[in-house]
């Protein structure tokens, strides 16, 4: 990975590695609104110890809502995934590990990234039974 | 030469090495969280269940550890996004660095009054 005078990683060359640079930068600038504010919704605005069942369920029976955290999930996910390939390129260099551990990763990510989708996606409330 | 200057230390590398750190914990805590939101889709018990974990003095000690490792890995990002973007700064890299660290802190320390007061007020 090609470095400038202060270490950071240059804008690349190859199509897919310049796509991910892209990818980092304007996903990071969504994720920046999206991931603090939603932080600030669960967090600053309210006790999150609060939080439930019935809240969210609440909560999903908006399709904003539901919409806003398939966006969140998907960015982060890809976001995470892609700077945890960093992190692997940057430290194993012997090729078979890190292509196990690249293997594990993507595995573990997408499987995680269409469950959580999934899961929002199909949220049906139930009666809660006190 | 550019290799040797690559860990140079100071605010440059104490940056690179926070925003590596933090990206990874909010990685990390994201695959727990796709988990723990899962219960939704079995039963509000389960949920409720899963959430009773978090509800204790220890876990809003680690939300507010999560919340600032999130905003540390936000805004160090926006400088690298902006060092990209526009070339010039890169000059002034360290003094964005500690200017980043004010704009932290002045959100940081409302969030742990916030977040932890509830902590001590018992």
């Amino acid at each position: 990975m090609a470095r400038n005078l202060y270490g950071s990683r240059t804008q690349p060359n190859g199509s897919m590695e310049l796509l991910a640079w892209y990818f980092m930068r304007i996903s990071g600038i969504v994720l920046l609104l999206m991931a603090v504010t939603h932080f600030a919704i669960m967090h600053i605005f309210r006790d999150s110890q609060t939080i439930d069942y019935a809240w969210v369920a609440a909560r999903f029976s908006s399709p904003i809502w539901r919409t806003y955290d398939i966006i969140l999930l998907f960015l982060a996910m890809i976001h995470g995934m892609n700077g945890v390939r960093y992190v692997v390129d940057d430290y194993i260099h012997h090729q078979g590990l890190r292509v196990l551990a690249l293997s594990v990763l993507y595995t573990i990510s997408l499987t995680l990234l269409i469950y959580g989708m999934v899961g929002i996606l199909t949220f049906t409330p139930q009666l809660q039974s006190f | 030469m550019f290799e040797e200057i690559r860990y140079k230390g100071r605010e440059g590398m104490l940056a690179w090495a926070l925003h590596r750190f933090t990206g990874l914990g909010v990685f990390f805590f994201l695959l727990i969280h796709i988990l723990e939101m899962s219960m939704m889709g079995y039963s509000p018990e389960a949920y409720n269940k899963a959430l009773a974990l978090y509800h204790n003095d220890f876990f809003r000690l680690m939300e507010f550890a999560l919340g600032m490792t999130v905003l540390f890995h936000a805004l160090n990002g926006t400088r690298i996004v902006l060092m990209d973007f526009f070339d010039n700064l890169m000059v002034y890299h360290r003094q964005m660095f500690w200017v980043q660290m004010l704009v932290f802190a002045g959100m940081a320390l409302p969030a742990a009054y916030i977040m932890l007061s509830p902590i001590i007020s018992k």
